[in-house]
């Protein structure tokens, strides 16, 4: 009985997440988008403390913590911050209109039950369903790389990416060790400040934040 | 000698370098550095290569890990010492002030000792994360001219390799769901444990992470489809970080991908092979077309390196003993001459301010050092004789053939006739003619031995192969296909 209701619960926060993924898909300003990733990473602090706590897997609370503090606090002020300094339109340019997202949103989710169901089959964990779902936020995350163009909204599609890849790394098998945990946090936190300096850049060189002006270099 | 201090000595160097304000101090200092550098990789790893291995807290240098570190030290020391004239120039032409040299320094530096750490390490969780490093290290590289241009390039660059990175960490967790029952956890993600037990690991769970795996990797090394980022940043980069770029930052992906690889077939047979010859053959159609269609002398290089990973993806992908030789002799014969010709490349564009093809003319006459060098170098890119990519390209074609693979022999025969055919009809055209350009050749005597010291090694390698070193090839082609060193 305890082990339904904790399956359950785990489902349900992982459904959670996906959600939060497919409505950012329908966002078109800027500031709920960078508040619908911090929801979607409250969902995954949760989702790892329900994990660590019905399974027993106290290496998992330190991930749990780890996600609160990085992606919670640090990387949504962050994005918040270079909002406010390049005062950058809030209005998204999308080169897929909502309602085809929507679809795409839903076909790549179709799909990713296809590709995961092999692997959901083999797992014995508690949370392997949501293995499934990991795999389609992963390939929505990538959708809005390539159909937002404002810079902004690239990376917040790469975070929420990784936040797929995080559930599903748990799914697997109750987490990694944790020196890849670490690792890929910090490289989470580079990569933002990182890509924090060359919004900065961008912004300089091209006075907009829009990405389809680097469409310069190519082939004539 | 242990790697911590071979990778502390460019890191220690880089901090220091940082400190410096001054043009000529920076320049000595960071050649200086690099010889430092260069003599105690040098040291640690040729014992190695002769026969044994380093094993000990999170460090394993076998005979491929060695290899790859050779190759990094030299070519890096070779980047470092064209940096001195290249930069000089910059700097003279007020296009880097003395800050943005002291960084350029410091990063080519922490790029260096980062490379070196993701050869130098035993799981595959910190091969990871080391080349997760790289990416984080160099864009700010290739971001290094800070106008539109680069960071449009810096921008592609991030974007897409951090993708890659993270495709590549959802191959890493899914080895790990692999192997958590096999292995205990302190060495699930150690490569030398996971070749031993290869057996025992889940094969359903290896085939997705060998396909996240080699993905993920694949947008690194540039492989087509996922290449697009790759043209831009080799081109907009410093022509000392370009050649830095392709001689060896491709080599740490394909390294990732070489090793994954070794798992992988003894789990699967036949499954990483297949992957590796669709991504091998798509960039070898792609990169050859663009190389023909190329006006930009940096970007019909850059493509000629997706193509050179195509050939090494295709390489593995045969996986006989024969193909796996020539796939590390294609990696050492594309990391010696792709950067004696992008610092050709330097030199030229920044004597003619250009880098359209058609625009520079007459490069013999007027620079007469730079034009012998560049008539090398692209007969080595193009795969000409005496020049080793000739020798790996002859030994991935008898690979293929000795495999029974008669229709991607021939495909790989017209594909590599026809980058030759382009490679010298947009190269040898900008040796003659005649221009109305003030073009002369700038004295830079370190840059000068840099270019001579790569041509020195390619044509050895061409000309000559000790037998010793056929030994090194015959042991890490034993790693490759799954045995011990």
């Amino acid at each position: 009985m305890y082990d339904v209701l904790a399956g359950n619960l785990i489902d349900i926060f992982a459904v959670c997440m996906l959600l939060t993924s497919v409505m950012a898909m329908a966002s078109v300003r800027m500031r709920p988008l960078i508040r619908l990733f911090l929801i979607q990473s409250v969902f995954l602090a949760i989702y790892e403390f329900t994990i660590a706590y019905t399974q027993d897997e106290p290496k998992i609370y330190v991930m749990a913590v780890l996600t609160l503090v990085i992606k919670v606090i640090v990387i949504p002020k962050l994005l918040n911050y270079i909002m406010d300094r390049i005062k950058v339109g809030d209005e998204m340019s999308l080169s897929i209109g909502i309602p085809g997202s929507m679809l795409l949103s839903a076909a790549l989710i179709l799909l990713s039950y296809f590709i995961a169901e092999p692997l959901v089959s083999i797992l014995d964990t508690a949370e392997r369903n949501s293995l499934v779902l990991s795999f389609a936020m992963i390939l929505i995350g990538i959708l809005m790389m390539a159909t937002r163009h404002k810079a902004i909204s690239e990376v917040v599609g790469l975070l929420m990416a990784e936040n797929g890849l995080f559930m599903g790394a748990i799914a697997l098998s109750n987490g990694m060790p944790f020196i890849v945990e670490l690792g890929a946090f910090i490289d989470v936190l580079m990569a933002v400040i990182i890509i924090g300096i060359f919004a900065f850049r961008i912004n300089k060189s091209f006075e907009s934040l829009d990405t389809t002006l680097l469409r310069r270099l190519k082939e004539e | 000698m242990t790697p911590l201090a071979m990778i502390l000595v460019p890191l220690i160097t880089g901090i220091l370098l940082l400190l410096v304000r001054h043009q000529m101090a920076l320049s000595y200092a960071s050649i200086i550095g690099a010889v430092a550098f260069l003599i105690t990789s040098l040291y640690l790893c040729l014992p190695i290569l002769t026969g044994g291995v380093l094993d000990y807290s999170v460090w394993y240098i076998d005979n491929l890990s060695a290899f790859f570190l050779v190759i990094t030290a030299i070519i890096s020391f070779a980047a470092i010492l064209y940096s001195k004239g290249y930069m000089e120039a910059e700097y003279e032409n007020e296009i880097f002030s003395i800050k943005e040299l002291s960084h350029y320094y410091f990063t080519m530096f922490v790029f260096i000792a980062v490379i070196l750490f993701t050869f130098a390490v035993r799981s595959a969780a910190l091969t990871w994360i080391g080349i997760g490093m790289t990416t984080m290290v160099s864009a700010f590289l290739v971001g290094m001219h800070k106008d539109a241009a680069a960071t449009e390039a810096a921008w592609k660059y991030i974007m897409l390799c951090s993708v890659g990175i993270m495709l590549a960490l959802f191959g890493i967790a899914l080895l790990f769901a692999a192997s958590s029952g096999v292995l205990s956890d302190d060495v699930s993600l150690d490569w030398p444990a996971l070749v031993l037990n290869a057996l025992d690991l889940n094969p359903v769970l290896m085939k997705f992470a060998a396909a996240f795996f080699i993905i993920g990797l694949g947008t690194k090394a540039g492989l087509a489809p996922l290449h697009n980022w790759l043209p831009d940043a080799h081109s907009q980069a410093p022509s000392p970080v370009s050649g830095m770029m392709s001689g060896v930052l491709l080599n740490c992906a394909m390294y990732g991908i070489m090793r994954f690889y070794t798992v992988s077939e003894i789990v699967n047979p036949g499954f990483a092979r297949n992957i590796l010859l669709i991504f091998g053959i798509l960039s070898l159609i792609i990169a050859s077309s663009f190389i023909f269609i190329s006006k930009d002398f940096k970007r019909m290089l850059a493509y000629s390196s997706i193509e050179n990973m195509g050939l090494i993806a295709i390489a593995l992908g045969i996986g006989t003993q024969l193909a796996l030789f020539a796939a590390v002799f294609l990696v050492m014969a594309h990391s010696v001459c792709k950067p004696l010709i992008f610092f050709c490349a330097g030199n030229i564009s920044q004597a003619y301010g250009t880098r359209n093809m058609s625009e520079i003319r007459n490069v013999s006459k007027k620079m007469k050092f730079t034009g012998f060098a560049t008539v090398a170098g692209g007969l080595a890119i193009a795969g000409a004789p005496p020049f080793p990519l000739f020798m790996g390209e002859l030994l991935l074609l008898f690979g293929a053939l000795s495999a029974g693979m008669y229709y991607l022999a021939g495909f790989l025969g017209i594909m590599l006739i026809f980058v030759f055919a382009s490679i010298t009809m947009n190269l040898f055209p900008m040796l003659s003619g005649s221009t109305d350009k003030d073009v002369s050749e700038r004295k830079s005597p370190f840059g000068s031995a840099a270019i001579v010291i790569l041509i020195a090694i390619a044509l050895f390698i061409g000309l000559f192969m000790p037998e010793a070193m056929t030994n090194v090839f015959d042991s890490m082609v034993s790693i490759l296909s799954g045995g011990t060193p």
